[in-house]
């Protein structure tokens, strides 16, 4: 076994999400948006509810799940020395002009902090988020690392697609610590790659330059005729197998695949494709929660973290196919 | 600790077509008389022409893109990371979307990963050499990255008053770990996060209501004129200071170590401040081009780089620092071993 990190080890501190308390039926959003969901479709979705973030600055979830955060994990914001947003959706303000993790870092009062943020790898930014705040840390510019996202379903937009529905947009924020010389579960090794053939399969095509005053394109929408979902599958599972090379870990070593909460039909798929067990392991979050882009990792996470068993290998993959665009696979000692 | 890396190639793009500045002043109704510190914009500014152009920014960034492939001798497949540090609003908004993957796309750059920095304003710049610099000196199997930016502004949207007036542009520079040329020994940043909202691009999710008139004003550089005078401009140089007191401190170095100074080109009145408040001489300061092209955002870094090195002023060995401001938010440099 050996990890990226050489003599550094790099470990999950503490995670925190923050889940607004308002909550929506799926089939009562599919009324509102014009969605008509048949059966077949439901099941594959595989989500019933959701919650719903009412205030106006969405950055509030990510500073409630921070907060969280550094109370677990005994720290105060003045320790932190990097923060960095993972976000995949639109922001308070139009992205990269803004960026929530300067927020944040005045909120928590981190005044040695510098801010980063990761964008355009859709959930993926999450683990291009561990990679390059470790990366930090191993090169001893860092010590701990708060990581931070907030993302909010545009308005009118929860159903992706509406002709073809492949997931339900939930609202959430997560917060996760990463520091060097603290307990925690191990970030073993981290592998990224990007197909920019995809670069735009999912993305918001309104609001930018190409399209400034087109509210009517002011939605997320996944190119259906772009993603081929064995070819995704089966190129995730090659990034999968390397990040487990790079730990010096077997892929028959790893005990618990963690995915984002897309829908049941993306989580099987996964199990087939990478022969597991069809257990659906994380369908109570996905039913309750639907999908929350990086903050789904983090509920699944804290799930395994809470339940880990004895008897199980102790080594764990975060995996994400970012719609065939931007891949990742994280490999975790618990 | 950080293995060296070095900038094996560094290249911009700007596009032919240019404007007056006073007739984009007029067009975008920048007021006149005295700001802060009593400065007048429209005369202090000292910037006459601005490149412009319709195109959009990601084909800005891949004319960048493939001159420095060019000049670097590389092919896409030499490339392990593309990183987006464009700080203003692209072809589709972020975090949602970046031109990383499509810059990786249009150069074949088939093992790479993509992603974008989504912070800093100019200062992205450092952002991008911090973060870039970490991840392929931390990781025996990364060896070169590929560094971009594409900006072209709205319409009507060109003034960054009280500050510039921008020209559209594309810069891109190639990272190499091992490389003997422009040896980036150290990176600061200072972030100042409860300033994060002095300039912001409000867009589509500020608007109003559903009639909201003229929706693409939503996607201007809006300016929070009183934050920034009651903060920035009383904060900018005692942060320049600070940063310049502290990255010197880690490397080493004096202030009258340093060869060059690459700085943004902001307005002759900001110039002749810094060299004020901060005693650097003014013919150590680069920003040679100010009248003629006026402000690229985070591209200024590598631009006036560049320029630098084309004049002559930059030579083998040179120790050069390139500094900035990141959008009232953040301070950042760097120091380059030529």
């Amino acid at each position: 076994m050996k990890t990226e990190t050489g003599s550094v080890a790099v470990r999950i501190v503490s995670t925190s999400c923050c889940l607004p308390p308002r909550e929506m039926l799926v089939e009562d959003v599919c009324k509102s948006e014009q969605v008509k969901l048949e059966s077949a479709t439901a099941d594959g979705l595989g989500i019933t509810r959701f919650r719903v973030f009412e205030g106006k600055w969405r950055s509030q979830l990510a500073l409630a799940a921070a907060k969280e955060c550094l109370k677990k994990a005994s720290l105060k914001g003045s320790e932190i020395e990097l923060v960095v947003d993972y976000s995949a959706l639109p922001q308070d303000y139009v992205v990269p002009s803004w960026c929530m993790s300067n927020k944040i870092q005045a909120e928590l009062g981190a005044a040695k902090a510098f801010n980063l943020g990761f964008g355009g790898g859709g959930t993926t930014n999450f683990l291009t988020a561990v990679k390059f705040a470790a990366s930090l840390i191993k090169t001893a510019e860092v010590k701990n690392a708060l990581l931070i996202s907030a993302d909010v379903a545009l308005p009118g937009n929860r159903v992706i697609n509406p002709d073809t529905p492949l997931t339900v947009l939930g609202d959430g924020g997560s917060a996760v610590i990463l520091s060097r010389g603290r307990s925690g579960c191990e970030v073993m090794s981290v592998e990224l790659w990007s197909d920019g053939r995809l670069n735009d399969v999912s993305f918001v095509e309104g609001g930018g330059l190409a399209n400034p005053d087109r509210l009517d394109l002011y939605r997320l929408r996944v190119d259906t005729a772009m993603y081929s979902q064995d070819s995704s599958l089966d190129t995730l599972k090659a990034v999968t197998r390397r990040a487990a090379e790079n730990a010096g870990v077997g892929m028959d070593e790893l005990s618990t695949f963690i995915t984002p909460n897309i829908s049941a039909n993306d989580r099987e798929s996964f199990e087939r494709v990478f022969g597991l067990t069809l257990d659906d392991p994380f369908g109570a979050n996905r039913r309750q929660y639907g999908h929350m882009h990086g903050a789904d990792f983090v509920v699944n996470l804290s799930q395994v973290a809470s339940i880990r068993s004895e008897k199980r290998s102790r080594f764990v993959a975060v995996c994400s196919h970012g719609w065939g665009f931007s891949y990742g696979a994280m490999i975790v000692s618990m | 600790m950080r293995e060296g890396v070095g900038i094996e190639a560094e290249a911009y793009f700007l596009p032919e077509s240019k404007r007056n500045v006073s007739e984009v002043l007029e067009e975008e109704d920048i007021p006149l008389g005295t700001l802060a510190k009593a400065i007048d914009f429209r005369q202090d500014v000292g910037i006459e022409e601005i490149h412009v152009t319709e195109e959009l920014s990601s084909q800005l960034a891949l004319r960048a893109v493939q001159k420095v492939m060019t000049k670097a001798g590389l092919t896409g497949n030499d490339i392990d990371v593309v990183i987006d540090f464009t700080s203003i609003p692209e072809d589709y908004i972020g975090p949602t979307w970046s031109a990383a993957g499509f810059i990786q796309r249009e150069i074949d750059a088939r093992n790479a990963f993509c992603t974008a920095i989504t912070v800093g304003g100019c200062s992205s710049y450092h952002f991008a050499l911090q973060s870039a610099c970490a991840l392929i000196s931390s990781e025996s199997g990364l060896k070169r990255a590929l560094l971009f930016a594409g900006d072209r502004t709205p319409k009507y949207n060109k003034t960054y008053y009280p500050i510039t007036v921008s020209s559209d542009g594309g810069s891109a520079l190639i990272l190499r770990k091992g490389c003997g040329r422009a040896i980036i020994t150290d990176i600061d940043i200072i972030s100042v996060g409860r300033l994060h909202d002095v300039w912001y691009v409000p867009g589509l999710g500020q608007r109003t209501g559903d009639r909201e008139d003229n929706l693409e004003r939503l996607l201007h550089m809006h300016c929070n004129v009183k934050k920034f005078n009651d903060n920035v401009i009383l904060m900018n140089f005692t942060m320049f200071n600070r940063l310049i007191d502290r990255i010197l401190r880690k490397a080493g170095k004096s202030r009258e170590d340093i060869d060059l100074y690459i700085y943004p080109n902001f307005s002759t009145w900001d110039q002749d401040y810094f060299c004020r408040a901060t005693g650097i001489p003014r013919e150590k300061v680069y920003t040679r081009r100010l009248a003629e092209r006026g402000h690229v955002q985070e591209s200024d870094m590598v631009i006036n780089y560049r320029d630098a090195l084309d004049d002559g002023l930059i030579t083998k060995g040179s120790l050069v620092m390139t500094l900035t401001n990141g959008a009232g938010f953040a301070w950042s440099a760097a120091i380059v071993r030529h």
